[in-house]
């Protein structure tokens, strides 16, 4: 791992991504051509409003859903339902994940571990860690039935953790959570940057992506508007906050097609 | 693909999903509770269906009350007589018995036995106990079963009570208390008055409905009670005594007691009346002899309750096995947890693998707890004995029903996984299990048909062949080729749920959105392929296994003539065996060419290739008929030898063309394009030695099984000649060769079957049993190698690059 942090590189490559979704006749695109590219150490924010298409860029991304046109990369390797390969390297903390309330936060970090091939003194050792950083210790043999919030969306960003990949997909990570429990959100991400992992990170709280993120995508309707720094989105935009940018952006394509300044 | 697919692993897999389906209160439920409960319950109402019928075989344990002392002294000498008249009549039914009795003024437990129709014999004990008040109610509250008071009776009325079956003896005095008695059956509660000369201590009349179910009683053939007496209490007399009988309706142990002295007092006064007879020399008196034979006989009532038994058994596996399979399914969709498990690099057949072994460990568990609190409740309630005969369910019986139970719960766990994979919530899970519950009971419910009979149409469908063969064992009727045949079928149903269950577990559709259906399972792929892959092969075998059985087996029986059904067969072989791998390739785009080998050949090729498949193809036989006399002198021989002579002399009288047709021609194109085809090709990937030996083995597999006596005896021979024709459909990657060997092969034997007899007029005969002549043996052995060098050299190149089709 530290060999990989090491080297600047390009860890997820995003190309051309388009992702048609049909029923009964109706055909909705939910991707319409979004490209990027992160590198190791970096955040990229993945920004837009609920329907934008976050999601299902990050599923294609992940390779749980296959592209009807463009691929992704995730450290040189295409994505697909089928490259399991590529699978061990990504991490993936959704706001829809779940815990098994019958199993306790230990012997459920140990089924991924083993899920992901861990062996298990291995497993011990990083559970260990996962536990000082995300503050498990106290709850790490309860069931997950018991757990709190807080608790339980902290276990689900240990969970991701757990095989140590260098790509760590985050969609909506701090949905539903307090202040309090978003702060340990981007605590996890500020750690995740330090280790050298390059982090996706979709979300709508923009404000609190502006805090973390180093570089941002604004997707709207299946389509990457702006991409770049804060400093480069100010210029083109010529808006101060990325909340203002979303509303020009979201009320520009109502009116006129904004800059298509994408990359 | 899996680096670290290690046994610990998997291992640990598994155990998560158990741990998980076994913390959860709800299969808890299902696995303890229910059986506790069901079984007890269940047992009641078959005790009610049942022992209306027919009594308890078990030992049984009368109190008797009497009014006096005396009375029970009287009684008690009255039984031992009665008794000892039983033990006489039922000697020559080779009953023994012991009839000790021990004289106790208070206490009496004379030994005793009952015979009834259809059960067996068992030692009654009594107990007699002085009652001097309050009869009624300790007979209401069962603390008596029986209640005897002696009753002077005025001479008029004395007598024997007349049973219907008895007219000669009655002696003509007894009109007057047999019409009383038969007057009864409508007013029921009118007849205690008139009948009992006390007017007192009277039982309390039966409410209506209760006499509703008792004249339905009566009707029973069991004959405990005649007819047309009072059906609550009845009345014996013996000489100047009359012992007057109270019991309570609708009590069997009571009814029993009251029938088991009844009958005694009958049968002393049938004694007496003899006597009398012999001591007048009446001649011809009785009239009418009787002589009463029991038979044994398993009434539709026991059938039916033996098919019950492993029913329930089977539905409550099932239940057992429904929520922890919903719950490791379409549960992981709705924790949340799917789509974590989904993007992690163990593939979802390694997954639902884990799940299976969970659910059908679960089941099983489930089918365990059942089982045992079945065997209790039938060994403690003695239901055990009635339905399944005198020594009830032995161990045996149970070690042998739960790998049946194993057995079902592989299946249908495979099944349930299938249906939940898809669903994406647990209310759509139930939604899908609901009608597969009722599915499963119809067939489940057809066997619960009496007289239903055990063939091997029944033995192929899924859940019927299950509860019918648990039936056998349980009655200890089963045999060996149904029995294969339902386990067999039953674990290829097993494989085809489970191949579907990983498919669907997991998918897109699944876990976001509903675009998907199942319609996607069998959508065209978009992209060909130049092989099948080997879980294409194994569904294709699957499927073709008990359609072929089906096939062989019932449409013969369509026609008479042979000739009609050899055609018939040849079909069938053209329209599964090779039309099915060939619609399977075309819907998954799986090229022909490559697949079935399909290319002519050149000149060149052929000009090596026909010396040799022609030495090899007339020497091959002998190989496989010393293997079957090898085979022989290690195994049982299994073959009828008298139904192939006669089947052979049947062939004799056909047109050899027709006969090469059916039995050469037909298997030669139809074998080579499945095994050296479809089966060869599906194999490839594991390289040209175990592609060779698995598609023969196969090969053997498939002759043992599809024949209607599992010729095992077959497999190695079957398995050889496969080895030669994959090795030669490997070398030449053509699929003619092998054809034409096969054909030469199978033209063979049965030009030496038809000409047989012009054979031995020239000398040349061959017994079935016997080695070849050492001369034979040489020369074949010798042409089989010169056919083998041919066929290598001429075949070197095309190996060297297989897919080069």
């Amino acid at each position: 791992m530290q060999d990989d942090s090491a080297a600047e590189r390009i860890l997820i490559v995003a190309h051309e991504l388009i992702k048609r979704f049909s029923w009964s006749g109706n055909t909705i695109t939910a991707v319409n051509g979004i490209s990027f590219r992160v590198e190791t150490g970096e955040v990229f924010g993945l920004l837009g409003p609920n329907g934008a298409g976050k999601t299902t860029t990050l599923r294609m991304v992940m390779g749980l859903l296959r592209p009807d046109e463009g691929y992704a990369e995730v450290d040189g390797i295409r994505t697909g339902p089928d490259s399991a390969g590529v699978r061990s390297k990504i991490g993936l903390v959704s706001t829809n994940d779940g815990v098994y309330p019958w199993l306790s936060v230990r012997e459920m970090m140990f089924y991924f571990a083993d899920l992901y091939s861990i062996p298990p003194h291995v497993a011990t050792e990083r559970l260990d860690n996962l536990c000082d950083m995300l503050q498990l210790h106290q709850f790490v043999d309860q069931r997950c039935s018991t757990l709190s919030t807080g608790q339980r969306q902290r276990v689900i960003l240990a969970r991701g953790l757990m095989h140590d990949p260098p790509v760590m997909l985050l969609d909506e990570p701090t949905r539903g959570l307090d202040v309090v429990g978003s702060q340990t959100v981007f605590e996890f991400i500020a750690h995740l940057k330090a280790q050298g992992k390059a982090v996706v990170l979709s979300t709508h709280r923009l404000d609190e992506a502006e805090r973390v993120c180093d570089r941002f995508g604004l997707v709207h309707r299946g389509q990457l508007i702006h991409v770049g720094t804060l400093r480069n989105l100010q210029e083109v935009t010529g808006k101060q906050h990325l909340t203002d940018m979303f509303l020009a952006m979201i009320s520009g394509s109502l009116n006129e097609p904004l800059g298509q300044a994408a990359s | 693909m899996n680096p670290g697919l290690n046994v610990a692993r998997i291992q640990r897999l598994c155990l998560k999903e158990l741990r998980e389906s076994l913390r959860d209160r709800r299969t808890i439920i299902t696995l303890v509770l229910m059986p506790l409960l069901v079984y007890p319950l269940l047992s009641l109402i078959l005790q009610r269906v049942l022992l209306t019928n027919q009594p308890a075989g078990s030992q049984e344990e009368f109190i008797i009350g009497v009014d006096s002392e005396q009375t029970g002294i009287d009684l008690n000498s009255m039984l031992r007589q009665g008794s000892r008249i039983v033990a006489a009549l039922e000697s020559a039914e080779n009953s023994p018995l012991s009839s000790a009795a021990q004289p106790n003024s208070t206490a009496l437990t004379p030994g005793g036995s009952r015979s009834e129709p259809a059960t067996t014999t068992a030692a009654t004990q009594l107990q007699i106990i002085v009652i001097d008040r309050d009869a009624n109610k300790m007979l209401r509250d069962g603390a008596v079963d029986l209640m005897v008071t002696k009753i002077a009776t005025q001479p008029a009325n004395v007598g024997a009570p007349a049973p219907d079956n008895n007219p000669p003896a009655t002696p003509p005095s007894t009109e007057g208390a047999n019409d009383n008695d038969t007057s009864s059956s409508d007013d029921a509660k009118e007849n205690p008055k008139t009948s009992d000369p006390a007017g007192k201590n009277l039982v309390a009349p039966p409410n209506p409905s209760q006499s509703a179910n008792n004249s339905a009683q009566s009707q029973a053939p069991n004959g405990q009670i005649p007819p047309g007496r009072s059906r609550w209490r009845f009345e014996l007399g013996l000489g100047p005594v009359t012992m007057q009988m109270r019991y309570r309706e609708n009590d069997l142990r009571s009814e029993h007691a009251a029938s088991f002295v009844e009958r005694r007092l009958t049968l002393i006064n049938e004694q007496l009346a003899t006597q009398v007879i012999r001591q007048f020399r009446i001649p011809n008196m009785p009239a009418i002899g009787k002589r009463m034979i029991p038979v044994r006989i398993t009434g539709d009532n026991v059938a039916i309750v033996a098919t019950l038994v492993p029913l329930v058994l089977v539905l409550m596996t099932i239940a057992g096995a429904v929520y922890p399979a919903i719950d490791l399914t379409a549960g992981e969709r709705e924790r949340g947890t799917m789509e974590a498990l989904i993007v992690s690099p163990t593939s979802s057949t390694v997954l639902l693998l884990a799940k299976y072994v969970a659910v059908v460990t679960v089941a099983m568990l489930t089918a365990l707890a059942n089982l045992l609190a079945m065997s209790v409740t039938l060994w403690s309630s003695g239901l055990g004995a009635v339905i399944f005969g005198a020594a009830g369910i032995s161990i045996k019986t149970i070690l042998l029903i739960f790998p049946l139970l194993i057995l079902f719960a592989m299946f249908f766990s495979a099944v349930l996984l299938a249906i939940t994979s898809f669903a994406r919530s647990f209310k759509e899970a139930q939604a899908y299990l609901i009608p597969l519950m009722l599915l499963a009971m119809a067939p489940g419910v057809l066997s619960l048909l009496p007289g239903i009979e055990y063939n091997e149409i029944l033995a192929v469908i899924p859940l019927v062949n299950i509860v019918l063969l648990a039936r056998e064992v349980l009655t200890g009727a089963s045999q060996l080729e149904t029995s294969i045949i339902a386990v067999t079928s039953t674990a290829i149903y097993a494989i085809i749920a489970i191949y579907f269950a990983s498919r669907s577990f997991g998918r897109d559709a699944s876990l976001h959105g509903s675009q998907g259906s199942w319609r996607d399972l069998l959508r065209r792929p978009k992209s060909a392929a130049l092989y099948p892959q080997v879980e294409q092969m194994a569904m294709t075998m699957a499927v073709m296994f008990p359609l072929y059985f089906v096939a062989s087996t019932r449409l013969p029986t369509i026609s008479e003539s042979l000739p009609a059904k050899l055609a018939l067969s040849a079909l069938v072989s053209f329209l599964l065996i090779m039309g099915l791998p060939s619609l399977v390739s075309w819907h998954r785009r799986i090229a022909w060419r490559s697949t079935f080998l399909l290319r002519v050949g050149t000149i060149h090729e052929w000009l090596y290739w026909l010396p040799g498949l022609l030495l090899v193809g007339s020497s091959m036989w002998m190989i496989a008929h010393e293997i079957i006399i090898l085979g022989k002198n290690l195994w049982i021989e299994t073959l009828q030898f008298e139904q192939a002579l006669q089947f052979k002399q049947q062939l004799q009288q056909l047109p050899l063309p027709f006969v090469l047709f059916v039995f050469a021609l037909t298997p030669a194109i139809c074998e080579e394009w499945f095994f050296r085809g479809f089966i060869l090709a599906s194999l490839r990937k594991y390289g040209m030695r175990r592609a060779i030996f698995g598609s023969a083995a196969l090969f053997g597999l498939m002759h043992v099984l599809t024949s209607n006596v599992l010729a095992v005896e077959r497999f190695l021979p079957t398995t050889f000649i496969g080895i030669v024709l994959a090795w030669i459909a490997w070398r030449s990657q053509c699929i003619l060769p092998g054809i034409f060997l096969h054909a030469i092969h199978n033209s063979l034997l049965l030009a030496v079957g038809h000409f047989e007899d012009q054979l031995k007029a020239w000398g040349i005969g061959l017994e079935e049993s016997e080695h070849l002549p050492a001369t034979w043996l040489a020369g074949g052995c010798a042409s089989l190698l010169v056919g083998y060098v041919i066929l290598h050299l001429s075949t070197a190149r095309r190996s060297q690059q297989p897919t080069s089709t």
